[in-house]
């Protein structure tokens, strides 16, 4: 197994003295999808702006590729080439007047051709969807656009992981089956992707690995449903189960399915297993 | 500010070298402002609004509009170049003694409103347009090929969006302000206000620390550069152009003489 980042034990307290960290440690595998999950104030965009050295810690160390991550220009320029990061309003992200700008601006940044940039740049905002929307200025956009715009900006980076901080926040439905489709087709091309959410049944149906976060700390890791089925976790987390689980808990319960070796991970798992199950006969 | 954005990116105008719409302007800018005539500020006017409604076809009803917001402005400059206060009695059309003082309004003082209001009608369509027909980064993508200094140019890229930014942002202060009641009477329209004020200047503050965070993860390491779009010069238009701004400099050249 590869690790492309690490945190060991990382503190960080900002100037205003409010400690946002405390001893955070973990570790994200290569091509995989991790989900951060933890309330209001958890720590996690702390934590996400410590992956690509913009915030340095005040103890503990953070790791790329196993090497302690330097915090020297040379080093970090290495690093944020490598490691993208989606902020969670685009609007602090997208600061050019047009879309076609705006992407261009990291792979510039990066020393490349313009003939190279304008590939990278093209590819990006079809991967996205927001080709149409080259020319249009960034204040234009809806917000659901802006927002693809603002990946397209990192996707055009090449990144080898990418980390979205509430990607599916304040979207439509519509929204966000596009952005999670996005994700997923960004993951499959074998790209690391951590994201974090207050949505349970997304990280559920959806992660490899779960990383809850409460008060600057990591309380739990494992896969979904090693994590969802732990309810004093859930409960100190103050999270809810995924509705998949309640539904299947329930079944369960009232006997109208037989717990199986494993619970259904998504929809249609649900579904076999409902059709597997005979209902009982009156 | 919208809707002049909105123009310009999209106008009959739209795929003109930007170059040759801001050497348009400007020339006809400094031509309208160099002769003391009437009418050649009143020909700049009348050119450039043609250009704007007819061949930019921005909304005539909003270029109007447009116009009408800096009246206010010149109608107070012009009554302060209108009357003349003196102690001395002076030659004047209307007016006439007040106590020691004379007040009137001079064939010489006239002539210099008129003045003052057609060149800045003239000056004010050629930079109308601008505005509507060439979008900001158009703009400061030439300003860079003249190799005016980046910091100029970055501030210029900043302000920009952040002028939206803040709009924007007041907007919403202001939207849950009302909802609230916070604009009901005169009390509270003070208070709310100042308070709209105070919390905008702080979340600017944040928002550009945040900003600066998604720079810096896009690789920012003090140099904002993208990549513009390449236009092609067409010799019709820089021709078409150089003759216009022949026939301005011509009319007022000719006019001077004859004054
Ligand atoms: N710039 C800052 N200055 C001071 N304190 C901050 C700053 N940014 C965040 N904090 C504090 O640090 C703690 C962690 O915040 P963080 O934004 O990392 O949480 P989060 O898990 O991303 O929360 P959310 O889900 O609301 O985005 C919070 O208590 C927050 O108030
Ligand atoms: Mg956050």
């Amino acid at each position: 197994m590869n690790y492309i980042l690490q945190a060991d034990d990382v503190y960080f307290r900002y100037e205003d003295g409010t400690t946002a960290l405390q001893g955070v440690t973990l570790k994200i595998e290569e091509g995989k999808k991790t989900v951060l999950l933890g309330g209001n104030g958890a720590g996690k965009s702390t934590l996400f702006l410590h992956f690509n050295g913009i915030y340095r810690p005040h103890r503990g160390t953070v790791l790329f590729n196993g090497e302690e991550i330097q915090y020297k220009n040379s080093f970090l320029k290495h690093l944020r080439k490598n490691i993208g990061v989606v902020f969670q309003d685009p609007d602090t992200q997208l600061f050019s007047a047009n879309v076609y700008q705006d992407v261009s601006f990291g792979p510039i940044n990066l020393g490349l051709s313009e003939e190279e940039v304008k590939t990278r740049v093209i590819d990006a905002m079809k991967e996205t969807g927001v080709k149409h929307l080259s020319k249009k200025p960034t204040h234009l956009l809806s917000y659901g656009e802006k927002k693809r715009a603002a990946i397209a900006g990192v996707l055009a980076m090449k990144p080898k992981l990418i980390v979205f901080d509430e990607p599916t926040a304040w979207l439509d439905p519509a929204g966000y089956r596009q952005i999670v489709k996005l994700i997923e087709d960004i993951n499959r091309q074998g790209k690391t992707v951590v994201l974090s959410t207050h949505d349970v049944d997304l990280a559920y149906s959806w992660a490899d690995l779960v990383i809850v976060m409460k008060e600057g700390k990591v309380i739990g890791q494992g896969t979904p449903q090693e994590i969802f089925q732990n309810n004093r976790l859930l409960s100190e987390a103050s999270l809810v189960k995924p509705w998949l689980l309640e539904v299947y808990d329930k079944l369960v319960a009232q006997g109208w399915l037989n717990r199986s070796a494993a619970p259904p991970a998504n929809k249609g798992e649900l579904y076999k297993l409902l059709g597997d199950n005979q209902p009982p006969k009156p | 500010m919208f809707r002049i954005d909105q123009f310009a990116y999209n106008n009959s105008l739209s795929a003109v070298n930007p170059v040759e719409k801001i050497a348009f302007a400007v020339i006809t800018l400094a031509i309208g402002i160099a002769f003391d005539t009437v009418l050649v500020p009143l020909t700049v006017f009348l050119l450039m609004s043609v250009s704007t409604i007819f061949l930019a076809r921005v909304s005539a009803v909003f270029y109007l509009r447009l116009l009408s917001l800096p009246f206010t402005f010149l109608l107070v400059s012009m009554a302060a170049v209108i009357f003349n206060i003196s102690l001395t009695p002076f030659n004047y059309l209307f007016g006439g003694a007040w106590g020691p003082v004379y007040i009137g309004i001079s064939a010489e003082s006239l002539r210099q409103a008129v003045q003052l209001l057609f060149k800045a009608l003239g000056a004010v369509s050629c930079l109308y347009f601008l505005a509507l027909t060439t979008p900001m980064t158009e703009i400061i993508n030439t300003l860079r090929k003249l190799k005016v200094p980046v910091l100029f140019l970055e501030l210029m890229i900043l302000i920009y969006r952040f002028i939206f930014l803040l709009l924007d942002t007041a907007g919403k202060i202001h939207l849950s302000q009302s909802s609230r009641w916070g604009y009901a009477s005169i009390k509270t329209s003070y208070r709310s206000m100042a308070v709209l004020i105070a919390n905008l200047f702080s979340r600017a503050y944040w928002r550009s620390q945040s900003s600066y965070q998604a720079l810096l993860s896009r690789g920012y390491s003090g140099d904002m550069k993208f990549l513009g779009v390449k236009y092609s010069w067409s010799y019709r238009n820089l021709m078409l152009i150089l003759i216009i701004e022949a026939a301005l400099l011509s009319l007022g050249l000719c006019g001077r003489a004859n004054i």
